[in-house]
């Protein structure tokens, strides 16, 4: 957020590497982005091409994690799994933010009748769950990787409007924004530079957990067989290939499953301990 | 002069009514001149002050004309006033805890003062900022500039506002009660400082305060408000050797004394500036106040060289 290291900077620092939540959270979601980013170089096997003798292997020296039903490592699908989540989630996560931050800034900032229209269409899209709001918007733009990509920003926009409305809100009534109007400062200054980054602290936070549930969300439309499409890796996917053989060979649904729930505890982890250290600061 | 308030109407649109909260104010400030405004808590000073550098909020409404360098800033585009402000008027606000954005160094809150009206580099900006945070006597301008203000004391951070709001040479700088957010023993430190600052600086200062004896000790003529209005103008000695209204010598004797003694307030508040009292305004506290001071609202009169009074008692039937 602040570029030089200046001695405050420095304190926060600090009490982020102090804060538990936030180490055991953070090297979670490190692991599952390096998983991400470096699939291709890691993963011992194609996760798209599977030796059909090899069918339903248990965990073996060859293969750690087993295989599915068409003989595919799946340690190396839940590897190229993890490249999946992390793009679906920080896309949509990444235009929900912007989107969010655009208009819940605007409509705050300019308020009136705008802020009224803003606030109720809002109200409305946040009274759906999550899934059912992306449900709706998968069952109509159909399924694929885009798709779930939009479907997952579009239940992530109306929470980053609120909390950047609110946000914006507040610092509007700051009177360091009626002294930067006194100061010269133009409207669009103002929003960018006072508005805007006294509002970071809370949507940093929120965009952490929101990962966390966007990549359930992913997962659970791609379970259900909404999102991502064979024969792309993806955890949900994966999941529900397994639905067959429950019983006769758990380690196809177990070990997608364990990532999916060790990477979501991750993000909420490093959430909560985000919350924690950034938003005493707001206090001022 | 530079500075001409006719018949300035105020008010606030609210759920409640309108709000008259500067009502047919007329004051004129010259060259290098200082005026106190006092007055108690909601009798429109702040507003006044908003509306001469044009930051009323959207609900006000403003009637009359305020003249500030030749340019009649009622009607002024917000392009162009925009550019006066921070520039030629300049204000500090009350609060210091507030008035800084958390997220800038005061360096660089400092230097997009200067480089917003005047352009220049980078270097000018800081060493401008340098020179004026060594000038309101900041301990360690280095390192304040690097400093973000919630590691500066109150003190501090109206100090820096206040070397801000003089940094660009301004023609009119206003204080709206600088000094009533902080500590006692501050607020006399940044007295002394203003009153130091002002015999070097080429500005005419507006100072609003609530405290007579600071108005007083600041300005070169002190204008009396109550509820909306101004009932009495005069230069600082004349205040106190002749105070006239009502009002003002209850101010006077609510002043708290040097050398102890008691203090005694003026009892009952400011009226609610929807429905204010008929006549005078101050007729229902007023403890000399007859039935033509309910009914007939008294007109603000020159009653000596320089000395404007709004009262009956005073202005009517001679002295009282
Ligand atoms: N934004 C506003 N909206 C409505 N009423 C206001 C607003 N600002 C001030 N007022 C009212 O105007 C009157 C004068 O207030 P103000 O100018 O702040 O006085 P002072 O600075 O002398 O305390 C008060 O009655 C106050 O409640
Ligand atoms: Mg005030």
């Amino acid at each position: 957020m602040l570029v030089e290291l200046d001695p405050s900077t420095k304190k926060t620092l600090r009490k982020a590497l102090r804060n538990r939540n936030i180490r055991v959270g953070g090297i979670i979601v490190a692991t599952f982005v390096l998983m991400g980013l470096l699939a291709p170089f890691i993963a011992p096997y194609d996760p798209t091409k599977g030796n059909l003798r090899d069918s339903l292997l248990p965990p073996c020296s060859k293969y750690p994690f087993g295989t599915d039903f068409a003989g595919r490592d799946i340690l190396s699908r839940v590897i190229w799994g993890a490249r999946t989540s992390l793009i679906v989630s920080t896309v949509s996560v990444f235009i929900a933010v912007i989107a969010g931050v655009l208009v819940g800034g605007l409509s705050a900032y300019v308020g009136g009748w705008i802020d009224e229209v803003v606030t109720r269409i809002v109200d409305v899209m946040l009274s759906f769950p999550d899934i059912l709001l992306a449900l709706f918007v998968a069952a109509i733009v159909g399924p694929g990787l885009e798709n779930v990509i939009v479907a997952v920003a579009l239940y992530n926009f109306p929470q980053f409007v609120r909390i950047m409305r609110g946000s914006a809100l507040q610092a509007k009534e700051m009177e360091f924004v009626e002294a930067a109007r006194a100061i010269g400062e133009s409207n669009a200054s103002i929003f960018a530079r006072y508005l805007l980054p006294n509002s970071l602290a809370p949507i940093v936070v929120h965009a952490t957990l929101r990962t966390a549930a966007s990549i359930l969300t992913a997962a659970g439309l791609s379970f259900l067989g909404l999102g991502v499409q064979p024969p792309i890796p993806e955890w949900g996917q994966m999941m529900s290939d397994a639905r067959t053989y429950l019983v006769t060979a758990p380690h196809v649904w177990i070990f997608p499953g364990i990532a999916l729930f060790i990477t979501v505890l991750g993000f909420n982890l490093l959430g909560d301990g985000l919350n924690d250290v950034l938003n005493p600061k707001m206090e001022v | 002069m530079l500075l001409e308030v006719h018949d300035l109407r105020v008010s606030y649109h609210t759920d409640e009514g309108t709000v008259k909260a500067v009502d047919s104010v007329t004051l004129s400030l010259g060259r290098r001149e200082t005026l106190a405004i006092v007055g108690e808590s909601g009798s429109g000073k702040s507003t006044l002050a908003l509306s001469i550098i044009g930051l009323l909020p959207k609900t006000a409404r403003v009637d009359g004309s305020i003249r500030f360098l030749n340019k009649e800033l009622t009607s002024l585009r917000e392009e162009e006033f925009r550019r006066l402000r921070g520039d030629r008027i300049t204000i500090v606000f009350q609060e210091p805890m507030t008035a800084l954005n958390p997220v800038f160094t005061i360096g660089k809150f400092m230097r997009d003062i200067y480089l917003t009206h005047r352009g220049g580099t980078e270097k000018d900006a800081l060493s401008l900022a340098r020179e004026w945070l060594g000038k309101v006597k900041v301990p360690g301008p280095e390192k304040v500039l690097s400093s973000y203000p919630h590691e500066l004391s109150g003190g501090m951070r109206q100090r820096v506002l206040i070397a801000s709001s003089l940094m660009l040479e301004p023609d009119l700088v206003i204080m709206d009660e600088p000094t009533s957010a902080l500590d006692v023993s501050v607020q006399a430190q940044i007295l002394r400082l203003i009153a130091e600052l002002k015999s070097q600086v080429e500005a005419s200062f507006i100072f609003i305060t609530h405290n007579l004896g600071v108005a007083a000790a600041v300005g070169d003529r002190v204008a009396v408000m109550y509820a909306g209005k101004i009932v009495e103008m005069a230069s600082k000695e004349e205040i106190f050797s002749n105070p006239m209204h009502p009002y003002t010598q209850g101010l006077l004797r609510a002043v708290p004394k040097v050398s102890g003694g008691e203090v005694e307030p003026i009892p009952g508040s400011v009226p609610s500036l929807v429905n204010p009292p008929s006549g005078c305004r101050f007729h229902p506290r007023c403890p000399l106040a007859d039935e033509r001071c309910a009914e007939e609202e008294p007109a603000l009169m020159e009653v000596g060289s320089g000395h404007w009074v709004a009262c009956h008692r005073v202005s009517g039937s001679g002295r009282w």
